[in-house]
């Protein structure tokens, strides 16, 4: 597939994530015109302009802020996604590598357990997503001396993500069928609905400073594309390098996981489309993920949300979307592959 | 010139090999020969500073590792590994311009118009300017080892060590590979080649080290050292060193296993 310019590419993928994001403000259970939505904005700027107090509600209250975070939960697992597989040099790794999400799901389910409340709730799950990862990074220094240091953390990440998925499996069993169980299950789903105004201070924050400190260290993780060694005689730092993005890249992952659950598929597919687009140059890369992330989670968000009565998790719908087109994708490169080796 | 000063190298706590004494020149291509399991890519890496040397010095024009940076030392020896690729389809300029890190004024190490252009003139003086826009992981094993010489070319260095460049090229990108590192030391590199072909030192080397048994068996001229004797002792295979002449009229010398 042909590169598109990278400027034209972001001035493209900004303007389709605005009209997106305007298009979701008219869409849901209490459908709002276009008009409306002009008319809200006006409000804003002329005393005169008024809208009703219903809509104000469903619009700023509701459904801005759950766009705001869908936009950025999906460019945070899609640049974090994008950013591990170029540490890993391997394009199949996701954001959940180093066992964030096991921990972050086993967090939100002993506060569900312990009937804390939601601030609670993100507050445990962010933390135990942070200490897996730490965990993980612990048992790489203390076993990764003799080994590929790439291979022990993927190991160790592994080992980690099944002790927590099996500690999380204690707590559904004991769990309260009639209650705690069934909310658990549904966290673990992955969900935006239950999105505030104060959530996205936070997630935004973590998700534009990580933006920032990862895309530029983009130029650094092309050089790691070659290996330790390789990277190393061409000047670059490369076990802080990795700390550096492993730490920035947990931050982002738990901020998104504690706010929406587990939603999978995004970190992975959404990279490989990027590169696709931009190419492999991890400077460019990374903020073209993050933007085409965003504007998925926010398009699947949007049919999550209306298509049914009842609204879907959206980790079920962006696994249901992700797979057969991560299978579309594959079909696709192997067969220009194929003409290429022709 | 880079001297070793009763060196230990190693994994570890694991010494490989002992009290290695030395010095390599600019202008020169030294080869390093020995079997496998003899040391050659341990003393290459602790050369490159990617492995810690478990004791002695190395001076690098006068100065201990520890006394560069990162990017300096990056800039007084490169690395040219055996050809392989990468998992991501980087064009050969963008794999010629990461030698430029180093250089990179900008602290993000993003590369200015000065970077560019070094990496293309690096690209030009190999004579691989066609291969500039094709994808560095879809070319053969001989036109990736000329990408990773530019490569190591474009950091600029004093050194470049190249780990056994001709392994995996046929004859003809051998002998292509082996005259660009010739080329080097005229240029006024010092060219420090890790190989498995005594035929390669004979003909191409200013200076040979032989390794055995974990410490420097000879060190100098590919004239005084790589001998029948010396040679047959190093590799505990029976052969001859003869001298022929060629077409040409040159005098050389071949090896040939008895």
């Amino acid at each position: 597939m042909k590169k598109i310019p990278r400027i034209s590419l972001f001035l493209l993928l900004g303007l389709v994530a605005m009209l997106i994001g305007v298009f979701s403000l008219t869409i849901g259970r209490f459908p709002v015109s276009a008009s409306v939505i002009g008319q809200l904005i006006r409000s804003f700027f002329d005393p005169d302009s008024s809208t009703q107090e219903q809509i104000k509600t469903v619009i700023i209250d509701i459904r801005l802020p759950r766009i705001i975070a869908a936009f950025l939960v999906g460019g945070t697992l899609s640049i974090t996604g994008a950013a591990y597989q170029g540490m890993f040099r391997n394009s199949m790794v996701s954001p959940s590598i180093l066992g964030v999400s096991a921990g972050a799901g086993f967090g939100a389910a002993l506060a569900i357990l312990l009937g804390f409340s939601s601030i609670m709730l993100q507050g445990l799950s962010f933390f135990f997503g942070i200490v897996a990862v730490v965990t993980v990074y612990a048992i790489s220094l203390a076993t990764g001396r003799k080994h590929d240091r790439c291979l022990t953390l993927i190991l160790s990440g592994m080992i980690v993500a099944t002790v927590f998925t099996a500690l999380l499996s204690v707590l559904k069993y004991i769990a309260d069928p009639d209650n705690a169980l069934p909310t658990i299950v549904y966290w673990l789903m992955g969900g935006l609905s239950e999105i505030e105004k104060t959530d996205l201070c936070f997630i935004a924050t973590i998700s534009m400073i990580g933006l920032v400190i990862l895309s530029i260290s983009g130029w650094k993780l092309d050089l790691l594309s070659f290996g330790d060694d390789e990277a190393k005689t061409m000047g670059i730092r490369v076990e802080r390098l990795r700390v550096t993005v492993i730490a920035v890249a947990t931050l982002m992952t738990a901020t998104a996981v504690s706010i929406s659950g587990i939603i999978g598929w995004v970190g992975l597919i959404i990279p490989h489309i990027s590169r696709m687009l931009i190419g492999p140059k991890n400077a460019e890369l990374l903020p073209v993920a993050f933007l085409i992330g965003g504007i998925f989670l926010l398009i699947v968000d949007g049919f999550s949300r209306t298509v049914t009565t009842m609204e879907i998790p959206l980790g079920i719908t962006t696994s249901l979307i992700g797979a057969p087109f991560f299978l579309f994708i594959l079909m696709k490169t192997s067969k220009k592959n194929e003409r290429d080796n022709t | 010139m880079i001297t070793l000063e009763n060196i230990q190298c190693g994994y570890g706590k694991k010494v490989i090999l002992n009290n290695l004494s030395g010095t390599l020149e600019r202008g020169q291509l030294t080869c390093l020969l020995g079997r496998n399991g003899a040391g050659k890519t341990t003393l290459f890496k602790t050369v490159l500073g990617i492995l810690p040397s478990l004791g002695g010095t190395i001076y690098y024009d006068g100065k201990t590792f520890q006394s560069f940076n990162t990017k300096q030392f990056a800039r007084y020896i490169s690395y040219v590994p055996q050809a392989h690729g990468t998992p991501f389809s980087f064009s050969v300029s963008d794999v010629v311009l990461m030698g430029q890190y180093a250089s990179s004024d900008n602290i993000w190490g993003k590369p200015g118009k000065k970077n560019i252009d070094i990496a293309k003139k690096s690209i030009d003086s190999l004579g691989i300017s066609h291969l500039a826009e094709k994808t560095f992981s879809k070319l053969s094993g001989g036109e990736k080892q000329m990408v990773l010489i530019a490569r190591a070319m474009a950091q600029h260095p004093v050194f470049i060590a190249m780990d056994e460049p001709t392994s995996n090229l046929d004859l003809c990108n051998q002998v292509k590979v082996l005259q660009y590192a010739k080329m080097l030391t005229g240029k006024g590199y010092g060219v420090i080649m890790n190989t498995h072909s005594p035929q390669q030192a004979l003909q191409y080397a200013d200076k040979v080290i032989l390794l055995d048994h974990g410490t420097i068996k000879q060190w100098g001229k590919p004239d005084d050292i790589l001998n029948t004797s010396n040679v047959a002792d190093l590799y505990g295979t029976p052969l001859e060193i003869i001298e022929t002449t060629t077409t040409n009229g040159d005098k050389r010398k071949i090896l040939v296993t008895t």
